[in-house]
């Protein structure tokens, strides 16, 4: 496609993530990325699926502007480059897989204020960001706590309330629910489904997938293989078995009522 | 070898708490001269990892387990100026909270642990690296945890809390055992890290000159500091030589260099001894310096270590 | 359980409830409904995990714990050299020491038996190497009792020398146990940073205290798991598992590093970590100073 027809896309339909074209190696040389084209419209929940080693967490540093690939990324309009670099970061939240990672000062209030302080706000405005973010996760009561004393859980929560703080645009999360017991990852998806940012999740629940995104896109091998309506990508068998996936439970239940 | 309070006598735990302030001051400055953006989260992880490694203990004798102390890993991973501030982070938090180490003697424990241990690694490391990295890493580990606690026992003895020959013979035989086990930790480790993550060894730069300064700088007042020992430990070696016969033989030439182990024409037994220190470790220094450049001049062509 | 709403719901405030003989304080909202909501949210709410055992007390409220963290640091550190600087021989001054000790441990609300307890620790120790002490041949007090059977002979001043190491750690590390039962450790970095201590250090600090939990544990893990398996083998064989498993530990640290250096620049981090809130000196940190430095001097220098 062509920039003309692009402009023209982002201008009517207000694309938040454009990427065309985008390839990334790795220093030693190793293919991680062979072209991503991905546009994403603004709140839409984008599932991204595909086995390990796809190139999933690849891709997600490259829209925090972490990695930088070539191609054409633009993230609400901003091109990856040094200057728009901190603006991209204020704009775009990026939840890592392991809490522990993200989750590195001595108490949760530090933590969640990190974001906002760097991004230059005063006393009364980091603290009122911190207690907004923290109440929508629900982990108020932990503000002067350190990390080291929550649950698995409750730092998955923190830990989105680190990025929530900053006031994104777009949300990232890798692997949300992962290793998060029954209660904790229901807890976790009805958050989600109240948030109302655009969102891309990577993921390897695909019951989750399927009951928080509308849009599922598959990335094997670098590249992208299907990108389509979740209820109609989740049920075609033969796809997701040729990629490593499998059908999720509730398109099975799914199937059998319909 | 953390020294509670109590057992260093004023002098001693304020000139080693001064020596441990100056010497962290100075490595703070060259930190912060190659600091990268990304140094404070990797000291602090670190730092951590030195804390846990050293809740690895080994069963030495009997019943008795010895510990892991990290200084020479940490200097060899990271260079001698991070380790040393790493290791003042766990010697600290030591002392603070879990109440190993006492806090007027928190300077000596430093100065031992932090400043001494790291730089005698280092230095060791550098200069046998040229020849084998594995023995390298072991000779790093095992002399530098010899060389502290002779630092310990030689404070120990300033102090007036223990006789130093008894002192300085027991922590030293146990501490060969714990350093060769220290030694054979750190060898394994860096060579299983050149096998998998070469690039995380740092320690593995050149010596600068500067660096070389300081250390040699150090190597001497430690020498100076250990002279003591000359005058108290070969009294028994001298006994056992004697006894059997050849130390007739062996100071006939020695004493012609330096008659009975001090500088003729000194009069203060101190400064006659630590002298007499001093021109030993500069020529050993000096062989190892001479040994490495004909090592290197022999492997011209070569790889390098 | 007490709770007081004389404030706006809007904010958070401090919710004391007591655990046991100890009053907690933690920062709380409530909602209207949190009487009627499930008693499983409210448990929730106040759960404790306390992971590091010498943080038990730090998060208490007393009026040594609402001092700040300068005041008590340089206090405390200042009545530890204090002991150190006293002559062995003027055993009734220790006296003084250990009741001046436990008055701030009875104000500060922390069990003085918690203390006595945790500074059993460092006696081994001491014992060990007091067993080495007291064989010193020349000492002040040159009397020797002979032992008949020993070739040493315990000296008058060996034994001095011991009570002298003995009773000066021991006072030691009942006055750190106190030290950190009152202080919250971020508290106590941030009166680092106050006192202008390099940002190199207190960063690491941070750091160091935030991970160690966490490598701890992943050594826990690996020994247990070395101990599930190792059966036989020498002692060589046994050092060299141990250098893989420090090895393997070592790069897991260093890329969990980058992870976290990654993480900090998602979010903005340049270089400097900025903070907010300034604790400031209250009336009752000028107070306690001086009350603790006048009594501390009578203690040091009063001549019976």
């Amino acid at each position: 496609m062509d920039t003309v027809l692009h402009t023209v896309l982002d201008t009517v339909l207000h694309t938040v993530i454009q990427a065309v074209g985008l390839t990334y190696r790795y220093p030693d040389g190793t293919a991680a990325l062979k072209g991503i084209d991905l546009a994403v419209r603004e709140g839409e929940r984008v599932a991204l699926l595909g086995p390990n080693g796809a190139g999933k967490s690849t891709f997600l540093m490259h829209l925090n502007g972490t990695l930088r690939g070539e191609g054409e990324l633009l993230l609400d309009g901003l091109a990856p480059t040094k200057q728009n670099l901190k603006k991209i970061r204020g704009l775009v939240g990026l939840v890592f897989q392991d809490p522990d990672d993200q989750l590195f000062l001595t108490t949760v209030f530090d933590d969640v204020a990190f974001g906002p302080i760097n991004q230059g706000l005063n006393e009364a405005e980091v603290a009122a960001h911190v207690k907004d973010a923290l109440e929508v996760v629900d982990m108020l009561w932990a503000t002067s706590r350190s990390a080291h004393h929550l649950s698995f859980g409750e730092k998955k929560r923190v830990a989105l309330a680190t990025v929530l703080s900053m006031n994104p645009k777009i949300l990232v999360l890798d692997e949300p629910t992962s290793n998060l017991d029954p209660r904790a990852r229901k807890r976790l998806e009805t958050l989600i489904l109240e948030l109302g940012h655009t969102m891309i999740i990577a993921t390897h629940n695909l019951d989750f997938a399927w009951r928080t995104c509308d849009r599922s896109v598959i990335l094997s091998g670098g590249k992208i293989v299907a990108d389509a309506p979740t209820r109609e990508l989740l049920v075609d068998r033969e796809l997701l078995e040729a990629h490593g996936l499998e059908l999720p439970l509730s398109a099975e239940l799914e199937g059998l009522r319909g | 070898m953390h020294i509670p309070d109590g057992f260093l006598d004023t002098k001693t735990w304020v000139t080693t708490a001064a020596a441990a302030g100056i010497a962290i001051t100075y490595a703070v400055r060259r930190a912060n001269q190659e600091l990268e953006e990304k140094d404070p989260p990797l000291m602090g992880v670190l730092a951590a990892f030195i804390f846990a490694a050293q809740m690895l203990n080994f069963p030495v004798a009997g019943g008795t387990s010895g510990h892991f102390l990290g200084a020479a890993l940490a200097a060899i991973l990271i260079g001698p100026w991070r380790a040393m501030l790493v290791m003042l982070s766990v010697v600290g938090v030591q002392a603070f909270l879990f109440g190993d180490g006492g806090i007027s003697a928190l300077g000596a424990n430093v100065f031992n642990m932090a400043i001494i241990a790291p730089s005698v690694a280092y230095l060791i490391y550098g200069v046998i690296k040229r020849f084998s990295t594995p023995v390298a890493a072991f000779s790093a580990g095992l002399v530098s945890t010899v060389v502290t606690a002779l630092v310990v026992a030689v404070e120990l003895y300033l102090s007036g809390t223990a006789p130093l020959a008894i002192t300085a013979s027991l922590m030293t035989g146990w501490h060969i055992v714990i350093g060769a086990a220290e030694g054979l930790i750190t060898a394994t480790t860096i060579g299983y890290l050149a096998r998998v993550r070469p690039d995380l060894i740092q320690g593995n730069a050149a010596l600068d000159v500067r660096s070389i300064a300081v250390f040699s700088s150090i190597s001497i007042a430690l020498a100076v500091f250990l002279s003591p020992l000359a005058s108290s430990l070969p009294d028994g070696l001298e006994r056992v030589a004697h006894d059997l016969g050849f130390i007739d033989r062996a100071t006939g030439l020695f004493n012609s260099l330096i008659p009975d182990y001090a500088v003729p024409g000194l009069r203060n037994e101190w400064l006659a001894t630590g002298l007499a220190g001093l021109v030993g470790v500069c020529i050993a220094l000096g062989v190892g310096f001479g040994l490495a450049g004909i090592a290197r001049r022999r492997q011209v062509g070569g790889e390098t270590g | 359980m007490d709770s007081q709403h004389t404030h706006d719901d809007n904010e958070i405030h401090f919710h004391d409830h007591a655990h046991g003989a100890v009053t907690h304080r933690h920062a709380h909202y409530h909602q209207h409904a949190h009487e009627k909501a499930a008693d499983k949210k409210l448990q929730e709410a106040h759960r404790h995990t306390h992971t590091y055992s010498f943080e038990l007390y730090a998060y208490a409220d007393s009026p040594i714990h609402r001092l700040d963290a300068r005041t008590k640091t340089i206090a405390l550190v200042a009545l530890i050299l204090a002991v150190v600087l006293t002559p062995a021989a003027e055993v009734w001054r220790f006296g003084l020491y250990f009741t001046a000790i436990t008055l701030l441990y009875m104000i500060a609300g922390v069990p003085i038996t918690f203390g006595v307890k945790r500074s059993l620790i460092v006696l081994p120790f001491v014992l060990f190497a007091g067993a080495l002490l007291v064989f010193m041949p020349d000492k002040p007090h040159p009397e020797t009792y002979n032992l008949g059977f020993a070739r040493y002979s315990i000296t008058h001043g060996g034994l001095y020398t011991l009570f002298n190491a003995l009773i000066k750690s021991w006072l030691s590390v009942l006055t750190t146990i106190l030290l950190y039962s009152t202080t919250p450790f971020p508290k106590f970095v941030k009166g680092l940073e106050l006192i202008r201590v390099p940002q190199v250090l207190t960063m690491l600090f941070s750091f160091l205290y935030r991970f160690m939990w966490v490598l701890t544990s992943e050594v826990k893990t690996m020994m247990r798991a070395r101990d599930a398996r190792a059966f036989g083998g020498g002692r060589i064989w046994h050092l060299k598992i141990i250098g893989q498993m420090v090895g393997s530990l070592f790069i897991r640290s260093y890329e969990r590093a980058e992870r976290v250096y990654a993480a900090m620049s998602a979010r903005g981090y340049d270089g400097t970590i900025k903070t907010l809130e300034v604790p400031a000196f209250a009336a009752r940190d000028a107070v306690f100073t001086v009350l603790f430095f006048v009594t501390l001097s009578i203690i040091l220098f009063w001549r019976l």
